[in-house]
Parts: C-alpha cells; structure tokens; sequence
C-alpha cells in the first residue's frame, strides 16, 4: 500500500532473515556508499547493521547520499536503535524524526 | 491481520528442506556418542573394551548420527 | 496474549519441523550425553585437595560470563560466521516466544526450545581443551573439575531454560533461582528489550555485573529476585513504530 506523496517502510525479523521494505520492495542497502555491515539490516540496538539500515533510509528517503551518510549515526541512535521487532515508517515519520533530532553543534 | 511484510517472492509453502548443519551436526554428534561410549564402557569394563562393547558403540552411534540428519536436528 | 503474527510465526516454524523429529528423544540425548560427560569426568577425580575443589565456583563464574557473552553478543547480533546462531535465535527463538506470549505447546516446540546436541559436544570440546591446558599447569583433578563443571552447567542452563518456557509454573514459581530466571527471561523476550538486556539464562550474575539487568538490585536481590517486579528499572527503553501487537503510542524522538 502507497502513502499518496510518501513511501512506506516496514522491517520484520522472520525465517528468511531481517528483512526491510520499502512500498514492498527489498530496501536497497547501500553498501556501494558506506559498508558498515556485511551481515544485513538490523534494529533496536546502536551497532553496524542498524548503522546499515540507518544508512539505506536516509538514502532512499532524502535522495541525497552525502547527506544520508553524515545523519545515519544521529539517526541510528535516536530512530533505528528504538524500532520495535516489527515495525513501520512512513516518509513523514521519517522527516518528522529527522526535524526532531537535535542540530549537531 | 496479516503478517506484516508482504512476501517478496518466496512460495507461499515453502518446501521443507534439511539444513546443511544437521548434516554436519550428525556426524560431529555420532563420533561425539561413539567417543564417549567408549570411555563409559571402559571406565565400566576394562581397556580396551570387549569388541561387542566396540561394535554396540558405533551402532549406537551411527543410529544416533542418521536420526540427528532425519529428524532435521 | 499472542498477536496474529506471532501465531503465524508459529504455524509457519511447527510446519517446517521434520516428522521424524521427537522432543523426547531430543532432550534424552542431550542429558545422556552431558551425563555420560560429567559422570565419567567425575570417575577420574581422585583425593582432590580443597584448592582443586575451587575449580569448581570459579568455572560456574567463568561459564555464566560465557552464557551472557555468548547470548548478547553472538545470538543477538548478525555476525559473519556465526549468522546461523543469530537466525536460530532472534530470528527463529524470539519470534516463537515473546513476552507476551513466552510459552512451548507441545514436546515439538522443544525443537526451538532446546539448542541441538551439537552445541553440547562443542561446549564439552572447549571445556576439554581448557582442561588439558589446566591438567598441564596444575593438575589431572583440576582439569577433570573443569569438564565436570562445563558438562553440569550445559546441562543447569537447557533446565532453567526450558522452566522459562514451560506454561504450569505451580511449582516451578516456589523453586528459589528457577522462579528468578524465569522472571528474568520472560522479561528478555520484551522486544523492547529483547537485543540488550537480562542476558543470562541461569543465574543473573553476569547481567548484574555489567549492568545489563532490567532490574535496580545487589547481587543477592539479582538471585533469589523471584517473581518479585517492585525493583525494575524506571528507565528500561521503549520501542516506536510498533506494527505487530498494538502498543501505547511513543513518539518516533525523544522529546518530539
């Protein structure tokens, strides 16, 4: 199911592995831009797979790789690192969470 | 409600298939049995243990090894 | 109470169990061969001196570091060459049980209870290897006391955790340490805290020593805790953007 004007992102833990989608589709994890992790995406911790993930929805969701690279720790730590097992993000979650995140100084 | 992540291309039943770990996991586990036998039985007869005791063991031991592979363990 | 998902899990994980497969027979063959281990380790200790004997606590210390290591950071994390103990456990384990949820239905579900036997002969090699070092640098008594120890500790660990995942606990909840464990794996299996907290599965030493225990205790409170809740953590974290069972509504930031 679409968000008119937004994407939806869901991650589940399951037989087949951590597997993270977006609008149903495999997210791409974006290894060429940064490799934290070669084991796949994970969540709920501060550690390199969730790093991965942070990375892969900051990349889809913003568009802009530079910029999805230098949020990915901030939005590890404050986003990724509190998904529950089970769990989805809509674009404006995403941009919300992104507005919220304190400025680094 | 559904589970959440629609399936991504696997069949909606997948084929029970064996893991390659229960394959392995026999034959680690059978010499494991076959080791052990051998070192109860001597402890319990003498050393070197009687033939029988030899021949029961690696029965025992392979029966265990090929229900680890079959049960999928 | 279980959600859809978590009953699909389980409908989905039970399918693919093998028809030969017998819980029964499972669980005898790991205590036939962690019996078989200790008794005959035990056979080869003789006139040990009361310095030997303390091989013994200071393995049950060792082996409960080993457990909460071993649980937090190979079981609960994606590690390469070790993928297949992370998928048996967070990804197969923790979606049969939850805390909502945490109990086996019938000896089948031992499948995803008990770890397969394997995992006992490679404990019992490790421990082996410890005890030949320890046979040379000390003595034979102290290197059979390690292995001794290792197999019984193999065997105390697959008790208490089957105890946390059996339904009836009438007696099990008057048991000192068993009815603690099993507060304190229960609670393991919140999602919330699932990946980082209550990583010991016999005795909450570990978890109390590196403060990875969801509850605020001494060490003696941490043991013989029960089933006892007045002491848990204020802060323990919350999980966001839930869709599995319904959850009270978090903000996806702190403070947003």
């Amino acid at each position: 199911m679409k968000v008119q004007g937004g994407k939806i992102y869901e991650g589940e833990r399951n037989l087949s592995g951590a597997v993270v989608t977006v609008n149903g589709a495999r997210l791409n994890p974006r290894l060429d831009l940064h490799r934290f992790n070669r084991t796949g995406f994970d969540w709920t911790y501060v550690g390199p797979a969730p790093r991965q993930l942070a990375l892969a929805l900051l990349a889809d969701h913003l568009g802009d790789d530079q910029k999805a690279l230098s949020l990915s720790e901030r939005f590890m730590t404050e986003v990724v690192a509190h998904l529950d097992n089970v769990w989805r993000l809509t674009s404006d979650d995403i941009a919300a969470s992104l507005a919220a995140i304190p400025a680094e100084t | 409600m559904a589970i959440t992540i629609r399936d991504v291309g696997a069949p909606a039943k997948p084929r029970r298939q064996r893991n390659i770990a229960s394959l392995v996991g026999g034959f680690v586990i059978a010499f494991g049995c076959f080791i052990l036998w051998v070192l109860v039985a001597s402890q319990l007869t003498q050393w070197p243990p009687s033939l029988l005791l030899w021949i029961l063991g690696a029965a025992f031991a392979i029966a265990v090894g090929v229900w680890i592979r079959v049960a999928d363990l | 109470m279980m959600s859809p998902r978590q009953a699909a899990f389980r409908a989905a994980f039970r399918d693919q169990i093998a028809p030969a497969y017998s819980g029964l027979i499972h669980v005898a063959l790991i205590y036939l061969i962690g019996g078989a281990a200790l008794w005959y380790a035990a056979q080869q200790i003789h006139a040990p001196t009361w310095l030997e004997w303390l091989v013994v606590p200071i393995t049950v210390v060792l082996a409960n570091i080993f457990e909460w290591f071993l649980h937090a950071q190979v079981m609960h994390r994606p590690r390469r060459g070790f993928m297949g103990i992370y998928k048996r456990h967070t990804l197969a384990h923790h979606q049969f049980f939850t805390s909502e949820a945490p109990f086996h239905d019938t000896t089948r579900d031992f499948r995803i209870v008990f770890f397969p036997p394997y995992a006992l002969i490679a404990f019992l090699t490790m421990a082996s290897v410890g005890a030949f070092v320890l046979s040379a640098v000390w003595s034979a008594n102290a290197g059979w006391f390690l292995v001794c120890t290792a197999a019984g500790m193999y065997m105390n660990y697959e008790f208490f955790h089957w105890c946390c995942h059996v339904r009836d606990d009438r007696i099990l909840r008057h048991i000192p340490f068993v009815n603690t464990i099993r507060r304190h794996h229960i609670a393991h299996h919140n999602t919330a805290i699932m990946m980082n907290l209550n990583m010991n599965l016999t005795y909450p030493f570990a978890d109390w020593l590196f403060g990875t225990s969801d509850l605020r205790r001494g060490l003696l409170g941490h043991l013989v805790n029960g089933y006892d809740t007045r002491f848990l953590r204020r802060d323990l974290p919350k999980v966001r953007a839930s869709a599995d069972a319904p959850r009270a509504a978090a903000p996806l930031v702190a403070g947003e």
